[in-house]
């Protein structure tokens, strides 16, 4: 009778190994999240035709798009990363360039997401022309969205 | 061949009700002859941990204790030992080692003989476990800047963890003070403190880290003479 009842328990452990499904379910996107504000109407702003791209990368993160905020990708190799923003207003082409500078503080997430880089803001820095200065409101950049930096236009 | 299924799968759903029967007969006795508090310790050895070294890398030891109180009751306790070495489809591997504690009661649901040598239970138990691992060979997820050949380490992470496991199962006796059973295990992680840059993969006592897991495991019995 006893050789009978392992049956059951042996089936059952059969089928959770069968069941063990690997796979990434987690967020990896760890990314800066930059808000617009303007001192001028005293509220959140959206920016039209906007064109973003890291400096000493040829490819472009947004392409003339209308957008609320930004969300920027900080390179874990180095402790600063600069972005150029160029956006059309009047007529006009206007362009900043943002420098980022950062700790960074490697994780690992699990066996199946395998690692990313956190970092912390130290500075956020405009050149003036778009961006009349960047207030850091939560320094800690990780793998959820959360509203860090407030852009002053 | 289909005779022995059929037996088979009968008597694996037979077992509880066979032993309800049973146990409602040993009521009826128990209405004139009280059962003693106290009824024996049983020792078990956990038989898979062991044995998996023989198909991976990893292994580990567990023994547990528990008190037979009016069979209907038993209180355990089950200490353990665990070294693990995985590795994931994409390289990343992992060694962790560390011990871990169980603390918890089960209640007999239906039991056989005078000091329940055959029982069905249900329970649940609290594990802790304080352990460290490495990681190794990890490649960071590719963003925009395109760094994913980098490889890393993450060296000496310290963890500690809680869990709780809600348990059923089957204990029978085989041949004097020896047993044999398995217990299916319902698992979540209550509390995790994550090592210093990571989260733990595995934790001893309780497995790979995700909520809620299923687990089963075998032990060999040994009933103490006194």
């Amino acid at each position: 009778m006893f050789r009978q009842i392992w049956v059951l328990p042996a089936l059952a452990a059969l089928l959770l190994t069968s069941c063990n499904n690997g796979g990434c379910y987690d967020t990896m996107d760890v990314k800066v999240y930059c808000s617009f504000y303007s001192q001028t109407l005293k509220k959140a702003v959206q920016i039209d035709s906007i064109t973003v791209w890291g400096v000493g990368s040829d490819s472009l993160i947004y392409n003339n798009n209308s957008v609320s905020e930004l969300a920027l990708e900080l390179n874990p190799k180095t402790q600063e990363t600069k972005y150029v923003v160029q956006a059309t207003a009047g007529g006009y082409l206007y362009q900043d360039t943002l420098t980022l500078k950062y700790t960074n503080q490697p994780w690992f997430q699990s066996m199946e997401c395998g690692c990313m880089v956190f970092s912390t803001l130290e500075s956020f820095g405009t050149t003036g022309t778009i961006f009349q200065s960047a207030t850091i409101l939560n320094p800690k950049i990780i793998n959820q969205k959360i509203k860090n930096v407030v852009l002053n236009i | 061949m289909s005779s022995s299924i059929y037996k088979t799968l009968f008597l694996c759903l037979i077992l509880p009700a066979t032993l309800s029967v049973s146990a409602t007969d040993k009521k009826k006795k128990e209405d004139v002859v009280k059962v003693p508090l106290y009824q024996g310790i049983q020792i078990g050895f956990d038989l898979v941990s062991p044995a998996s070294y023989l198909i991976s890398n990893s292994y580990g030891a567990g023994i547990k204790a528990d008190i037979n109180l009016w069979n209907k009751y038993f209180p355990t306790v089950e200490f353990g030992y665990a070294d693990f070495d995985k590795s994931s489809k994409d390289g990343i591997n992992c060694t962790s080692s560390g011990q871990y504690f169980k603390v918890g009661i089960n209640k007999a649901l239906s039991y056989r003989g005078s000091k329940a040598e055959d029982l069905f239970f249900a329970g649940i138990h609290y594990g802790f476990s304080s352990f460290s691992y490495n990681l190794d060979n990890l490649v960071y997820y590719p963003n925009y800047w395109k760094n994913n050949s980098d490889i890393t380490s993450l060296e000496d992470q310290k963890a500690i963890t809680g869990w709780i496991e809600l348990t059923a199962g089957v204990r029978i006796q085989v041949h004097g003070p020896i047993s044999l059973g398995w217990t299916a295990q319902y698992k979540s992680t209550m509390h995790v403190s994550n090592g210093e840059n990571s989260i733990p993969a595995y934790i001893p006592g309780y497995g790979e880290n995700f909520k809620p897991k299923l687990g089963i495991a075998f032990y060999l019995y040994y009933k103490l003479p006194f």
